[in-house]
Order: C-alpha cells, then structure tokens, then sequence
C-alpha cells in the first residue's frame, strides 16, 4: 500500500492469502526462537505491572482469576493465529474486522486498541523507576517517578522514529525473553521455597464477599491486562517465517504455558505479601504499596534477608530492560497501527507520514509519545488499567466476531491455521472457542461499563470523540462512505504514471540510502499495474543485491560474513518498503557477480522482466552537476558504472530513479 | 552459538525448570497438608504436565 496519495478508490477486495512456499507459511525472517522471543516480549512483561491491579481486587482469588483470564487469553490466541495467518497483514482486530464487517467495525476496534497501545507504554515506562529502586530509592519519588517515566518515552520514540528498534537483533532479545522468562521462574521456584504458606492464600478469604463478586469480575477483567501486547503479537504475521506445526506449537504453549506462569506468580505473591485486614476490610500491599513494582515487593518480602537482596536486585536488572523493550515494543505497535488506520484512510494520512529517510511514522510515533506522556503524570496505575480493560475487551469481541462471520461469508478462503473445535452450520463451520470467547469477551465489556465508571467515561469518551472525528473526516474530507474501505490510491498514482504499467520488476538495491527511494519508485509502479483492471492478482518486484566477487575468486568463494550480512539487510530493508504496496509481491534474493551490472542483466533475463528500476546519481545544488564535481562527491560506488552498464545493454526498460535534492 | 541453538538448550532447561517447580510444589503442598483439590496441588500438576509435555515435544521434533 502506498502511504503518500490523498484519495483512493472505494471497494473491498479480499486479499487472497499468498501461497506457501517450500512447506512454509511465508519466507519473511521471523523463525521460531524469534517468534517467541518477540510474542514473549510483547505479553510476558505485563505481570511487572498487572499483578498489583489485579491482586488489590481478587484478594486470594487472585491465582484462580489470573488463570481464568488465562482461558480467555488462550482462547483469543486461537482466535489472532487465525485471523494472522489468514490476512499476513498488520492490524490484529481492525484488519479482521475490516474483512468480515467494514471500515466502520474496523476502526471501532483500530480505536479502541489504539489507547491499549499508549496505555502500555504509560505503564511500561512508568514502572521503569520503580523498578531500578534497588539501585536507589529516590527514583521512585514522585517528581523522579515522573521525569524517569517520560525519559524512557522520550528515548524509544527516538529509538523508533530513527529505527532502532533492536529487532535485526534477534539473539539479544531472544536472550532477554528468556532471561525474563527465567527471572519469572526462579520467582515462583524461589519463593516456594522460602514462603509456602498456603494458609495465607485463603486466610482472609471469604467468597463473594471479600473479595466480592463485583471484584472478582472486575479483577478477572483487569487480569486482561497481564496478557497486554496480543494484538502487537499479531502484528508479526507478517513477518513470521515458521511451519504451520511451529505455529501451532509456539502459539498452544503460549496460551497454557503464559498464564501458568502468571498464576504461580501470583500465588507465591500473595502468601509473600498475604492479604491482611485493613480498616476498610482486607487489603494487600500489592494493590497499594507495591502497585507499581508488585514483582519487587514480592521478593522483598523473601526470607532470609540475603535471598531477598539477591532476588531484588535481579529483578532489577532483567525487569528494567524488560520493561523498556516493552515499551519500545508497543510504540513501534502503535506507530504500525496508526500508519494502518491512516493508509486505509479512516484517520488523515499526514498523521501516518513517513519519514523520508527512515521510512518510519514519525507523526504518529511523535504524538503517541506526547500522550503516553500525558498519562504517565496522574501516575494512578489503577486508572490506566481501568480504561485499557474497556479498549480490551471491545476490541478482542470484535475480533472474536469477526473470525465467526468470516467462516460464515468466506468458508472456502484458505485458513493455514484452523481454530480446532468447529462445528457444522450450513455451509460453514463455526469455531465454538471462538463463540465462547465471543460471549466471555462481551460479558466483560459489559462488566467494565457497569463497575468502573471512569474507564467507563474515559472509554466512552475516547469512542465518542474517534467516530466523531471518523464521520467528519470520511464524510467532510474524503467524501466517502462511512463503511467502504479506501485504501488504494489510484487517483494520485494515475496522475503521475498514467501509462506506466509493469507487473513484473527487478530492483537492484545496494544497501545505500538511496534504496528506499529506488524500492519506493518501483512500488508505486507495481501497485499501480496490480490496480487496473486488466493487472491481475498481485505485482512482482525481484529485489536483488548483487555481490561483486573479484577474478581472483571462485564465483562461490566464501566471503567476508559482513558482505553478506549487508547484502541480507539491505534486502531486507527493501522487503519492508516493498510491501508497503497493497498488492505487490516482493522476493529477494543475493545474487554473485563479476560485475554489478552483469549480474543485474543476467538477473532481468532470467526473471523475464518487464522493468529495471535502478538508482541514478542524487542531484546536486552545485550548478553544473557532474562537470564540476557536484554528483560525484555524493554518489555510491555502485551507481554511476552499474547504471551505465544496465542503461546500455538492458534487455527490457529501464527505468532511472533519483532521490530528491537534499534539502 | 547459534540462535537456534540458544533456543533448543533453553527449551530444555525451562522444561526441566517447570518440572522441578511442579514437585516442587507438589511436594510442599502435600507437606503442608493440601489435598488433591488443593491450589497448590493443581498448580503443581499442572507445572509438571507443561513441562514434561514440553519435553516430550522437543524430543519428538528432533527425531
């Protein structure tokens, strides 16, 4: 999809699924330890946040309730596989939504988890402070809470408008998923050890009235909170590179394995800081004054002092970062979902404006920092979770809808991964988990408008003002329908390539910032062709990175590692910026040449391209361009003889592409 | 040492962790007294079940 353009063209059109190759879902780059080092990321950091909220209600029910969120969260994992592996778009409920319903559901459920998203990142960043009290008290004091808090957003907004968001990191964070899914580990072996006391659990414990069932639903509803990131989890369909068993594998032991975890936990945290009386009836200290750090005031509260100490500071040190990544995690979730929302116009385009350089949304990672920053000031964690109860429970019943009507309106469509459970109805098999889900998820967005009345408001409030602001823009400023999708933007593209049409493109990229604009270019014209009618299914772009390999050298001569690192990173690169056009089919490959530009040739030929689409020299301020010097004090190595080469002996088009003058 | 590699020797030792924590429990539990309905019972149970399911798994993928 492109993200430039103003108006588009009206209609849905399903987007088929692309065929698996070689036993493969999808040749992306996320495998399995990737996968799971990125779904962990984003749903096994919320206990650091979510086990106080939850325990200040569920009292020593809090175990149960978290396990009981847990089938939920379970249950909705089905329903997000699904529906991910299904479309292989961003978007988690809003894209499912839009396919099963229209751009009104879509951005009903696009909005409602919009807050979730800055939510996260508040509560992230705000329990960062809190966390590192171990290195010093002082940084959880109010003004230092505060400053701490915003300088965290501070840091991944610039993180991720510069795109440094550690993901071609993959080793490291995977380390870091396991380093903290060990610390959550040795929490509940350590802290069986040391405070069994099962008596503790139940000691104040008198059901449906202390806590009362009024608590409990609402706890249980709240508990949603420590499965927070679902949705960022499904916006790496697509990127995910593994078997449809490793789906299904990682995804099951998700669903079992993350809500054990978070019930041990919670059991140990409430026989080391039991539920005790209080004036205004039992109370934990985790609900107050461990609310913020309840991982930490539970290893607190370990005996003897040194096991406490040592638990303490290792909570320090792998929570922190943790929790960072986490929030870093959710804005780059929340700057996809805004470039979603404002591609498929529901919100205006300049809000998912992309960087020239970086390809990122700054706009929207900008804003989303300033209001992450805004809530992160009444620091009341209890609030936050209020209100991403209500964005929750609205979007997940929206999924959960959407994936039943779509085995109802597309029962034919291809399903890599099937919710198990079906049940014959017509032509259709509806998933009862999904069902059950459905009707769970909606009894507790009920439940969250009946017990919290300012998530009730806020909620409400945020919904009111997103589809006011949704029927103006739509109606006043896009002149369309409040239901059909618009998404493609033939009138801008028709205007500036009228007569251009190439469905099958080979790109040469050379891991220079010029790329982007060159995979850009090349986007546009095959989005351009995959658009009128006779452009059938999608467009292709061949990138390739070709690597000179001197005569010295066998062509398969192993090379340097940061060669081919290079080559691997500057495809994919070009990857992600290709398939930012809806339609367009981008395959990338490492080509070993004598010469550039002999390998680009040899590449066309055996690709049958229709086009070359190749980075010419940028332009210059200085008056007389290359006469005097000005092209090439700016120009790579590679473009300049390549580009003559292709340029002379070209098979097929060739197509020359500069970047913009620097301003 | 390889992503992989990491992955396949951590799946193993979070097993083996989720093991020892279910006897763990299990057998705290019962040393305290809690019978088969017990929180800390189920929970133990349901440990080692993951992990030994987990086990199983890894071993059955790489044969």
């Amino acid at each position: 999809m492109s993200a430039d353009g103003a108006s588009g063209r009206d209609g849905d059109r399903p987007t088929e699924p692309r065929e698996p190759r070689g036993g493969r879902l999808m040749i992306r780059g996320l495998g399995v330890p990737s996968l799971f080092a990125a779904a962990y990321s984003a749903v096994g950091f919320s206990i650091y946040f979510a086990l106080g909220v939850v325990a200040d209600k569920g009292l020593g029910l809090t175990p149960l309730i978290f396990l009981a969120a847990g089938l939920l969260f379970g249950l909705t994992t089905l329903t997000y596989v699904e529906g991910g592996a299904m479309f292989r778009e961003r978007g988690g409920s809003s894209t499912f939504a839009r396919h099963a319903f229209n751009e009104l559901v879509a951005f009903i459920a696009g909005w409602a988890i919009l807050i979730d998203y800055l939510i996260v990142i508040a509560l992230a960043s705000l329990s960062v402070p809190h966390y590192l009290e171990p290195i010093s008290g002082d940084f959880a004091r109010p003004g230092w809470e505060i400053g701490l808090g915003t300088a965290v957003i501070v840091v991944i907004s610039a993180l991720n408008v510069l795109n440094i968001t550690g993901r071609e990191r993959q080793g490291s964070l995977t380390l870091l998923a396991l380093a903290d899914l060990g610390l959550q580990l040795a929490v509940i072996g350590v802290g069986a050890l040391v405070v069994m006391h099962p008596d503790r659990l139940t000691a104040e414990l008198d059901l449906f009235t202390d806590p009362s069932f009024r608590d409990i639903v609402y706890a249980a509803v709240v508990a949603m909170l420590a499965y927070a990131g679902i949705e960022a989890a499904s916006d790496l369909a697509p990127e995910i590179e593994v078997s449809r068993k490793d789906l299904k594998r990682v995804a099951s032991l998700g669903a079992i394995g993350v809500p054990l975890v978070y019930a041990g936990m919670a059991a140990i945290a409430l026989m080391a800081v039991p539920v005790v009386g209080g004036p205004d009836g039992p109370q934990t200290a985790l609900g107050n004054e461990f609310v913020e750090e309840p991982v930490l005031g539970i290893v607190s509260a370990f005996e003897p002092a040194w096991v406490a100490d040592t638990m303490r500071w290792l909570v320090a040190l792998i929570a922190t970062p943790v929790l960072i990544w986490a929030a870093s995690t959710s804005m780059l979730g929340v700057s996809r979902h805004i470039y979603t929302l404002a591609i498929n116009r529901q919100i205006p385009s300049w809000l998912g404006k992309l960087d020239r350089r970086t390809a990122t949304p700054y706009v929207a990672i900008v804003l989303s920092g300033l209001i992450a920053i805004g809530l992160i000031v009444p620091t009341n964690v209890k609030l936050l979770a209020g209100i991403y109860a209500f964005g929750a429970t609205l979007a997940i019943t929206i999924a959960h809808l959407s994936i039943i009507r779509l085995r109802i309106t597309q029962p034919d469509r291809r399903r890599p991964f099937k919710i198990p459970g079906s049940f014959p109805w017509g032509h259709a098999e509806l998933p009862l988990p999904s069902i059950l889900a459905a009707i769970l998820s909606g009894l507790a967005f009920l439940s969250v408008l009946a017990y919290h009345s300012t998530a009730r408001w806020v909620g409400l409030g945020w919904m009111a003002f997103g589809l006011t602001f949704y029927v103006v823009y739509r109606k006043v400023f896009e002149g369309t329908t409040l239901t059909k999708r618009v998404s493609v933007t033939e009138r801008a593209l028709t205007k500036q390539v009228p007569e251009v049409e190439y469905s099958n493109i080979l790109v040469p990229v050379f891991g220079t910032r010029f790329d982007d604009d060159i995979v850009a270019t090349a986007g546009r014209l095959a989005a351009a062709e995959a658009d009128t009618p006779k452009g059938s299914s999608s467009s292709h772009l061949d990138v390739i990175y070709v690597i000179e390999v001197p005569l010295t050298l066998p062509l398969d001569a192993k090379l340097p590692k940061e060669r081919e690192e290079q080559a691997r990173r500057a495809l994919a690169r070009a990857r992600e910026v290709g398939e930012e056009y809806e339609d367009v089919e981008v395959t990338t490959e490492v080509l070993r040449a004598r010469k550039v530009g002999a390998g680009i040739l040899e590449a066309a030929r055996r690709t049958n391209a229709e086009a070359i689409v190749i980075g010419g020299e940028p332009p210059t301020k200085i008056r007389g361009g290359g006469v005097l010097g000005g092209i090439g004090a700016a120009k790579p190595e590679e473009i300049g003889a390549a580009t003559e080469y292709v340029l002379k002996k070209a098979p097929c088009k060739v197509l020359l592409t500069a970047p913009p003058e620097p301003e | 040492m390889s992503g992989e590699r990491i992955y396949r020797g951590a799946v193993r030792t979070f097993s083996l962790a989720f093991v020892a924590i279910g006897l763990l429990v299990l057998v705290l539990t019962l040393v305290n007294g809690g019978g088969p309905a017990s929180v800390g019972f189920l929970m133990g149970i349901a440990f080692l079940v993951v992990g030994v399911g987990r086990l199983w798994l890894s071993a059955r993928m790489e044969r």
